[in-house]
């Protein structure tokens, strides 16, 4: 796992970086320190990572532009910060888990285990999604997605209005952060439940589903009986 | 407010119009002569060898002499009687009414006789100040029956003028031919306003006494009531003449202590808008008004009118000084500023005698105003102080969760568990570090005012444990300051957050304080080093400067200043207050 710590207390970033080290032994690639976003964002263009550790109030920084910043981007964000009071706030813009301070390793550990292991849902789902747009952050309501297509490391937000936006996080990371009613119903597609009209069953085990708005859809081999059964 | 001062300026202009002066006086021959014979009492005695002289002209202190005086009627070819002219409260008409009678104010002791009879005597007429004995100074004398028929007249006084004390050796006769009754009621009605303005006066001196003592300590306040007991003072010697009718040599001691009484109240006047408005200099403004109001004393030898001058010279320095009040946005300087203009206006346009109506009401009512201006001004500081009051309780918790906060507490816990497992004994100081900032933080937390030593000892510590949580040393350095002045809690501890938190600081830089005396106050400037991250944000300060201005209105209501900036290096801010004008010091 590569991952990059934004901590501004030297103590605090020792402590996140001793415990991180501990949590995934071998199993961590690299670990980047910083004690800014734009330092880290920096290193972030010329490295790819899994997950961020943010804290919220780095020194005389907006932690919600910084929120929004680092939800926007291709790898998962968890806040590890002693403002819990914004912990809803931070769900809502779609990180994968918010750790309070002082944390423990136990609970560090947690938080990591939802990066490293299969896609499990977040603490709470996102209700927006953070999209990059002409060097400035715009957040579409997840509540405005009709399904989500995978394009290699990106993703395309359709929405209902039909228009598409592109998204820096792979299907997978975006699966993790989506609500209940977003399910994965082909490997290149996440589509959400209640837009769903029909599912069609065609020669050569092809499986369609079709949307309200009258959009078809692929639907894995695999996922079908599972997709079925969430429909009925 | 508006409606005092459009009430008062309607009764100054009403009383512009109120007991006017009377009509036509009678054409006047007068003729002196040193000597005493009773047969120059008779009225065809020939007076052509005597001396002409005119009314103002009369020999002070110069033995027994007579004077006869021709009273002719300017109509008497075409009117039956002798008329009094007069207008009555108000400018609906002129009235008129038979004379039967004569007013005098006389200085001198007299036996007076018309047409040969003698019709009135006062005091003893007498060879040299021993043997005289002084008379009243005002006269209502009725006329015998029929005199108002006649179409000439012939008065004779047999007179002396021993105890006339004023310094000039000449003086005047003022009598006038009036109306017996009609005379006798606006006598009676004399006294009236000077009385009201002495009680209204001493009631505005107790009241004022009263607040100034349980209510507000304030110098214009007390200055009220010392400016309300001079004009009670000066009323009071202008209604002894009607109330307590005296002999004529009291008639200068009189007029001199009214005119110091007012040049008195005049000087107190000044003194009172200058505070009221806080106006700078005060000695010195004073100091410029003594050369006019000495120039008011000289401008006439006749008292009443060096009262109008002295009036003059009061407003006129009264006017500069609202004007200047004005000009520098002094709540209240528009108001008083239109009533110093308005009494101006007054005593120049009023042609009458003074010492009447439009005087006590034009000084009473800048008196008035000044007082409601106070009134409301210290109306609002009190509004303001118990809304700081309100606020007291909510900075008291403001300032405990500075340092609770979760940032700062859970960030220290934190790094607190850190070193427990890293460095078990470097741990124990840094708690101990952080529990002598709370220990003291609670402590002040409940106090509105703190001496600066605890204040700084604060900052130290919280420095402190802000270099064992980041690694990064940051200095407090202080110059000329006074540890034992007071100074609201955690004031200088937030200023020394904002910039922590607003600056890029480098490790090894430091806080600076330094402290000036000014006139009545202190002045602080502080200097967060490090260059500002976003300029604005800076300036806007957030919560934190929200609870220093807070801080600073509760405990030096509308005396506080506070601004700040970026220098070289780092940001400035300047904190200055004014102690209490009447404590002097703790508010």
């Amino acid at each position: 796992m590569k991952l990059v710590l934004i901590e501004d207390e030297p103590l605090v970033a020792q402590r996140l970086e001793r415990f991180c080290r501990e949590v995934l032994g071998a199993g961590l690639e690299r670990l980047h320190r910083a004690s800014s976003f734009d330092e880290a964002a920096a290193w972030l263009a010329e490295n790819t990572v899994d997950v961020v550790l943010l804290d919220l109030n780095l020194e005389g920084q907006d932690g919600m532009e910084l929120l929004k910043r680092s939800v926007a981007s291709s790898f998962h964000t968890v806040i590890v910060s002693a403002n819990t009071d914004r912990a809803l706030e931070a769900f809502q813009y779609g990180v994968l888990d918010f750790v309070p301070k002082p944390f423990t390793r136990e609970r560090l550990a947690q938080a990591l285990s939802r990066v490293r292991g299969p896609v499990t849902r977040a603490g709470q789902a996102a209700r927006n999604l953070a999209v990059k747009k002409a060097g400035r952050i715009e957040l579409v309501p997840v509540d405005d997605v009709l399904y989500v297509q995978g394009a290699g490391n990106y993703s395309e937000l359709v929405l209902a209005d039909g228009r598409r936006e592109l998204h820096d996080k792979t299907l997978e990371r975006l699966e993790a952060l989506l609500p209940e009613d977003f399910e994965r119903t082909h490997k290149s597609y996440l589509v959400r439940l209640s837009a769903i009209k029909a599912l069609h069953a065609s020669e050569g085990s092809h499986y369609e589903l079709e949307l309200k708005n009258g959009t078809c859809l692929p639907v894995g081999r695999t996922r079908y009986k599972e997709l079925r059964e969430r429909l009925l | 407010m508006s409606r005092a001062i459009a009430l008062w300026i309607i009764l100054i202009q009403a009383c512009v119009w109120v007991p006017a002066g009377r009509a036509q006086s009678p054409d006047r021959d007068i003729r002196l002569k040193h000597g005493d014979d009773p047969r120059w009492a008779a009225p065809d005695w020939d007076d052509s060898d005597w001396t002409p002289i005119k009314y103002t002209e009369y020999p002070a202190r110069a033995g027994i002499y007579w004077v006869r005086i021709r009273l002719v009627r300017p109509d008497h070819s075409t009117a039956p009687e002798w008329v009094d002219r007069y207008e009555y409260l108000w400018p609906s008409g002129t009235k008129q009414a038979p004379i039967d009678g004569l007013f005098f104010s006389t200085v001198y002791s007299f036996e007076l006789f018309l047409d040969g009879q003698r019709i009135a005597t006062d005091g003893v007429v007498g060879h040299d100040r021993a043997s005289e004995v002084p008379g009243k100074l005002d006269h209502l004398v009725r006329l015998p029956e029929g005199a108002a028929r006649r179409p000439v007249h012939v008065l004779a006084l047999r007179m002396s003028t021993y105890h006339y004390n004023f310094p000039a050796t000449q003086m005047s006769i003022g009598f006038q031919p009036v109306n017996f009754a009609q005379r006798l009621r606006e006598e009676a009605l004399q006294p009236v306003f000077p009385l009201i303005g002495a009680v209204g006066s001493l009631l505005m001196t107790a009241t004022s006494l009263v607040l100034f003592w349980f209510i507000e300590r304030r110098r214009a306040l007390w200055l009220v009531s010392v400016v309300s007991l001079v004009l009670a003072v000066f009323y009071g010697l202008i209604a002894v003449r009607w109330v307590l009718p005296y002999t004529y040599d009291w008639h200068y001691p009189r007029l001199l202590a009214i005119t110091w009484v007012l040049t008195c109240a005049s000087v107190l006047l000044i003194w009172l808008l200058l505070e009221q408005f806080a106006v700078p200099r005060k000695l010195l403004w004073l100091a410029l008004s003594a050369p006019l109001l000495v120039l008011a004393w000289q401008a006439s030898p006749i008292y009443e009118l060096k009262v109008l001058w002295i009036c003059r010279a009061m407003l006129v320095v009264l006017l500069a000084v609202t004007g200047w009040a004005c000009w520098q946005h002094r709540p209240g300087a528009w108001l008083a500023l239109a009533g110093v203009a308005v009494g101006l206006l007054v005593v120049q346009t009023d042609r009458r005698v003074f010492l009447d109506p439009t005087f006590f009401l034009m000084i009473e009512g800048i008196v008035l105003l000044v007082f409601a201006a106070l009134g409301a001004q210290v109306q609002a500081e009190r509004t303001r102080a118990r809304e700081a009051q309100l606020t007291t309780a909510r900075l008291e918790t403001e300032l405990l969760k500075k340092n609770l906060q979760p940032h700062f507490l859970l960030n220290t816990l934190t790094a607190v568990a850190e070193v427990i497992e890293q460095d078990p004994q470097g741990a124990v100081g840094f708690i101990e570090d952080l529990g002598a900032e709370f220990r003291l933080l609670a402590q002040m937390s409940g106090e509105r005012l703190v001496p600066l030593e605890r204040e700084l000892e604060l900052c130290r510590l919280h420095l402190k444990v802000i270099g064992r949580r980041t690694g990064r040393e940051i200095g407090l350095v202080t110059e000329d300051v006074n540890g034992s002045l007071p100074v609201p809690p955690a004031l200088f501890l937030t200023l020394i957050e904002n910039g922590l938190v607003h600056q890029r600081w480098a490790a090894g830089s430091a806080f600076r304080l330094r402290s000036r005396p000014e006139e009545k106050g202190v002045s602080h400037v502080f200097f967060s080093p490090g260059t500002a991250r976003d300029e604005n944000t800076r300036r806007g300060g957030g919560t934190g400067l929200r609870y220093v201005k807070a801080r600073l209105e509760e405990s030096f209501p509308g005396r506080w200043t506070f601004t700040h900036g970026a220098v070289a290096g780092g940001w400035e801010t300047i904190i200055s207050w004014q102690t209490d004008p009447v404590s002097g010091g703790v508010p």
